[in-house]
This record gives structure tokens, sequence and C-alpha cells, in this order.
């Protein structure tokens, strides 16, 4: 069922057993979990069904810090949320990304890749990946030219990614929520606050607002925030009627660990011969998978770096190409727009042909994460938006950690290359400074994660390793906010795989 | 460790970056004499990145910064000696530097010290020029 809340009288209280506050990725393939529930869910989305500038108005900010991307156009606000410009990049977190690492500060989720496994397994299928198997010899049965660089396993591998097609959720699933008896989606319906019981032990109802001033009650028995990890920080602190310093922020947490993952071009690979290279080439209209190379969870403990993976794009092609933060646009729209050309471009079989001269040299790309770093932060400032909701500022914040260790990527990238015969690395010119400068051409995936932390204790966490938020009963945040660290893959998989736990967490708990 | 000096009259882009991975400097001292030296200079100053990238200038910088930075080694004979001390297939040896982590980055390359060695004879034979 969808209401436009805007029909509804100014006051009017809405009530269900389970609302979840946002129809993105994570809010809608929550509430698709309960479609056949006798349980009464409430789905809130601020926006409508499509981009609309005045919603994508009410997520302006300022950024302080590095160099990033509009803040009002780098997350949408409509039914669907970001993944209306998602690239549809999948893979699952690595086994060391969950671990406490000694060389990595504040690392450590309290789950373990084993505990979100299940839910990889089913989360594939709502970005329409056509396996959960991520093995290399898996696509190496369906595409046997997919040869692997013969690289040593204790030193190096090759990570598989999948590309979903990639799915536009707010069209993908919107029948599905629509039609569904249980679920029930307002549309235009903008969290302003969060009120709980003088204890802040218990979130008693939630007010939402629409554009034209109208206010609305939601009262639920567990409540969800799936806002992105952006809003959800930004609607915690400021939520700060009983907590003055803003819900689940007893301990100045609350849109600290801001992290992103670190997307540039590093260095270039000459090869020594000609190899077949299909394993990872980007052929999308072929095969929806390929291979980057990554460091194996012993060499990075050798070697104390961050996790991260590196594409390799044949140099004649990448030469040619933007940085996305010098293309991503100020306007919602166009980014969408965007995106759609390249998913037609994607699906014709004659935009991509590699001749052989382009596989002389490669141009290695990093996907590195970000160390968690509490002063990478968003915090409110004193600008209001239309509904006088402090605005947000964003102090992204990088350290000499993650330079080092996309330095040394390359440098062991560069020995097993040379040790393999199969070519020599050479690292650019920026990489090799020894200090803390970034090129302009420093990019991230539009990746927000950390901002409301995992952690058992909740002097280094906002959330539990249930996704609830410490000290309050009911209120739970499914969201890349809760990354304890961001991980060397792109975290939309993981996403859904914590939120479908989250959700049988929630079954569970309402009965 | 990175190095750069100001003094070296380079463009910037051909500063060394120089890092050592479980490098050894390995600079013999004079009086040690090569068991081998059969092989022909020509063969010893070839290194592989020369037949990768094919430019001739890029092996002499490189040459060049490695006997910059390394002047015990920058003669001749230091050089042939070390390169033909060990009586291996030099190949071998370039192979073996990777796997043990001895390299060194010299103006953005990830070179095998030995395969650096042989850039910097290289240079000594191909260039006239002192840096």
């Amino acid at each position: 069922m969808h209401i436009d809340i805007r029909t509804l009288q100014n006051g009017s209280e809405i009530e269900g057993d389970l609302c979840i506050i946002g129809a993105g990725a994570a809010g809608i393939s929550m509430a698709l979990e309960w479609a056949n529930s006798t349980k009464r869910v409430i789905l809130l989305e601020g926006g409508g069904f499509n981009v609309e500038a005045e919603m994508q108005n009410l997520y302006k900010g300022e950024s302080i810090g590095q160099r990033y991307y509009p803040l009002n156009s780098a997350r949408l606000h409509f039914f669907g949320g970001t993944t209306g410009h998602w690239a549809g990049w999948c893979a699952p977190y690595d086994p060391i990304d969950f671990k406490k690492r000694d060389w990595v500060e504040h690392s450590g989720w309290p789950i373990s890749y084993n505990d979100l496994d299940p839910y990889y397994k089913k989360a594939y299928k709502l970005v329409e990946l056509p396996t959960p198997d991520f093995d290399t010899s898996y696509w190496q049965r369906q595409a046997p030219n997919m040869v692997l660089l013969p690289l040593d396993k204790n030193k190096a591998w090759t990570k598989m990614w999948q590309f979903s097609p990639p799915t536009r959720f707010g069209t993908k699933y919107r029948e599905d929520i629509l039609k569904a008896k249980s679920v029930h989606l307002y549309t235009y319906a903008n969290l302003t606050n969060i009120e709980t019981n003088p204890e802040v032990s218990n979130v008693k109802k939630i007010q939402v607002q629409s554009l034209d001033g109208k206010k609305y009650y939601v009262k639920a028995k567990a409540f969800v925030m799936a806002c992105g990890a952006i809003q959800n920080a930004r609607m915690l602190l400021a939520s700060n009627k009983q907590a003055p310093k803003g819900l689940g922020n007893d301990n100045d947490l609350v849109g600290r660990y801001f992290m992103e993952h670190l997307e540039v071009k590093s260095a270039d690979l000459v090869m020594a011969s000609e190899r077949e290279m299909s394993m990872y080439l980007l052929d999308f209209a072929r095969i929806r998978a390929r291979g980057e190379l990554a460091l194996s969870e012993q060499w990075q403990q050798e070697h104390h770096v961050l996790n991260g993976t590196t594409s390799m794009t044949p140099k004649t092609i990448a030469e040619n190409e933007k940085a996305a933060i010098d293309w991503f646009p100020d306007d919602a729209a166009a980014s969408i727009e965007r995106m759609e050309k390249w998913d037609k471009a994607k699906a014709d079989t004659t935009t991509i042909k590699y001749k052989p001269a382009d596989l002389k040299v490669f141009e290695l790309f990093t996907r590195m994460e970000q160390s968690p770093n509490p002063n990478s932060r968003v915090f409110l400032n004193q600008e209001k938006d239309e509904m006088g909701i402090p605005r947000i500022t964003l102090d992204w914040k990088l350290t000499s950690f993650e330079k080092d260790s996309i330095r040394k990527l390359y440098e062991l990238i560069g020995q097993e290359a040379g040790r393999t015969r199969v070519g020599r690395v050479k690292i650019m010119d920026w990489l090799l400074d020894n200090d803390t400068s970034w090129p302009e051409f420093l990019s991230a995936g539009w990746h927000h994660m950390g901002t409301t932390k995992m952690n058992e204790n909740p002097k280094e966490g906002v959330v539990d390793a249930n996704c609830k938020v410490h000290g309050i009963d009911n209120l739970y945040i499914a969201s890349t906010g809760c990354y304890s660290t961001a991980g060397a893959a792109n975290p939309t998989l993981t996403l859904l795989a914590l939120t479908l736990r989250l959700s049988d967490h929630l079954k569970e708990k309402l009965g | 460790m990175a190095i750069k000096n100001p003094d070296l009259k380079m463009e910037r882009r051909k500063f060394i970056q120089y890092t050592v991975a479980g490098f050894i400097t390995a600079s013999l001292p004079l009086s040690v004499q090569s068991q081998n030296l059969t092989l022909p200079e020509a063969a010893i100053a070839d290194p592989n990145l020369l037949s990768f990238i094919e430019n001739k200038e890029e092996v002499l910088t490189v040459g060049k910064i490695y006997r910059y930075h390394f002047p015990d080694e920058d003669n001749k004979r230091t050089l042939k000696t070390t390169l033909t001390k060990r009586n291996q297939d030099l190949e071998q040896l370039v192979e073996k530097d990777f796997e043990l982590g001895n390299t060194v980055i010299i103006n953005g390359w990830v070179l095998s010290i030995t395969e650096a060695r042989q850039c910097a004879l290289y240079s000594i034979i191909h260039s006239e020029k002192p840096i």
C-alpha cells in the first residue's frame, strides 16, 4: 500500500509494529523481508518516486576536509535511494575486514565474516547477480579464457567482482512493495525528530514532516533508521530534546569515523609479453565479473597495510578517462542521467574492443579502505534546511597511513609481477612523495561509512552487533554507517547482508 | 625511505624515489674479484626493463639515479663484479631478488636490485655525461 503522506491531515498519527525510516537499498530490502508478515510495517520515504530538486536540497551540506562530492547529489532522496545512480559493483568483504588488526587502530567488528556469510548468499539475488559464487574457479568454468596471473597465493590473489545490472531498487521493487499487504509505504515523509522516554531508553514515537509544513507522528514497537550513513548520524544528533548531545551520542561517537573508499590511479604495469588478460578486463556485455589484484591476509599483516585491490585497465583507454571527483555533477538528476548513459554503453557489445596494443601497458587503479579515524567526521552546522533541521558539515580526513598503504601495495604487486615475469610496475609520482598530500584527482566511491560505528562497547561504538543503538532498546540502524571498518570492497552487498541479518533479529524480537 | 636530492639537476619527475625492501646494499670491497666475467659486458648491462619499456632514455635515467645514490658502485668494475660474483644466471638473480623483496624503487619503477645495477652499468656504458 502506498500513501502520499501529504494527503493526510496535519498531526495524523500512524501506528505499526515496525517502522523503517528510509526506502533505499537497506530499507526496501528489509521491507521485502516482511512483505508476507502478519506484522504491520511502516516504510517511510522522504521523497517521492523520482528525483526532485527540492527534496535533494534537504541533503545539502558543506564539506571542509579532503575534496569531496557535493553532498546533495552524492546521495539520492527518493524511493530507491542512492541505488538510483549506483554503479553496481559487488563483492563480499574479506574475512580480514572483520578482524581486529593490531596495525589498524579502531579495527575489528563484533561480528565475523561467518556471521554474514549466509546473508551474502541471499543478498546476491536482491542485486540480480548471476551467482553467489565469487570464487575465480567458478568464473573460469563460465569463461575458460579468464586466466589467472600466476600469483603466489600467500602473497597476492585475484579478488572477483560481480556487476549488478545495476539494480535500481526504486524501479525493480516498486510494485513488490506496493503490493505487499503488510507494508505501508508513505512518501514525502521526512523524519524530523525521534522522541524517547525521559530515560532515553526507548523510542516512543517519531515526528515526520512534509515540505508543506505538515507534521505527522509514527508509533511502532521497533524503529530502523535506513536513511544512509550521513543522514542517520544527522538525525541522531538533531534529535536532542531528551538527550542534549543527541541520541546514541553519550560518548561523542555519532558522526565520527566517517570512512570512504579511496579510488585513485596509482601506477602502471608494463607487461613483459603478451598475455591473456580477460580475467582482469571490463567487458560488461559479455561477462558480468572480473578480477582485481589484492594482497593476501598474510602479506597485509606482514607489511602492515590496509586492505584494497587494484584494477587493471589498458593505459590507452584509462588515460582518456576523467576521475570521478572531476565529473561528478552538483545536480542529482544529471548524475542519474550520466549513470543511465553508462548503463546503456555497458550493454552495447561493440563498446569495448581491446586491441593487442592495448594490452602492453595497464593503468593500475586503487580501491582501498580508509582506516577508522575519529577525526574524520560529520557534524551539525548552524544552517537549517527547509524543515528546520540543522545541515551537516563533512570533514573528511585522511592520514599518511592510507598513502603509505597504497604505496606499499604497489611495491608488493611490483615484486610479485617481477617474480612471476609478468612485467614491471611503475608507481606514479604523487604516490612517491612521502607526505600526506593527495592528488586533485583522488576520488572516492560515494560510499559513506562508519558514522554509527558498530562495537559491543558503548564507549567505542554507537550500535551493538545487532545494529541496535546502545542504550535504546528499540532503535536500530540499517546502514553502512554501522561498519567498523570500511573493508576492501564496495559496501552495497555487505549492507544488504547486514540488513537481512538485522531483519532476522527483529523477526525474532517482535515475534 | 624516500630520498630527494635537490642538488641533483634533474627535472622533478626524474628525482629518485627510493625505498628499500630487505635490500642489502652489498657494495663489494674493490678487492673482491669476480669469479666469472666471461659474459660480455653488453649482456651484463642488459636489464629486462629495457626490453619491456623499449625506452633507452628511461633506463639511462634509472641507472644514473642509482649511481648517484650509491657512489661506491659508480664504476664499471664494481658493478660488473657485483653482478657476476655469484656466478649465477642474471635472470634468476632478478627473480630471486623479487621473491626476497630485494627491490628498489627508482623513478617510480619497482626494480630488482640486480636489475637496478644493470641499469647503472648500462648508463655508464651508454652515457658519456656525468650526472
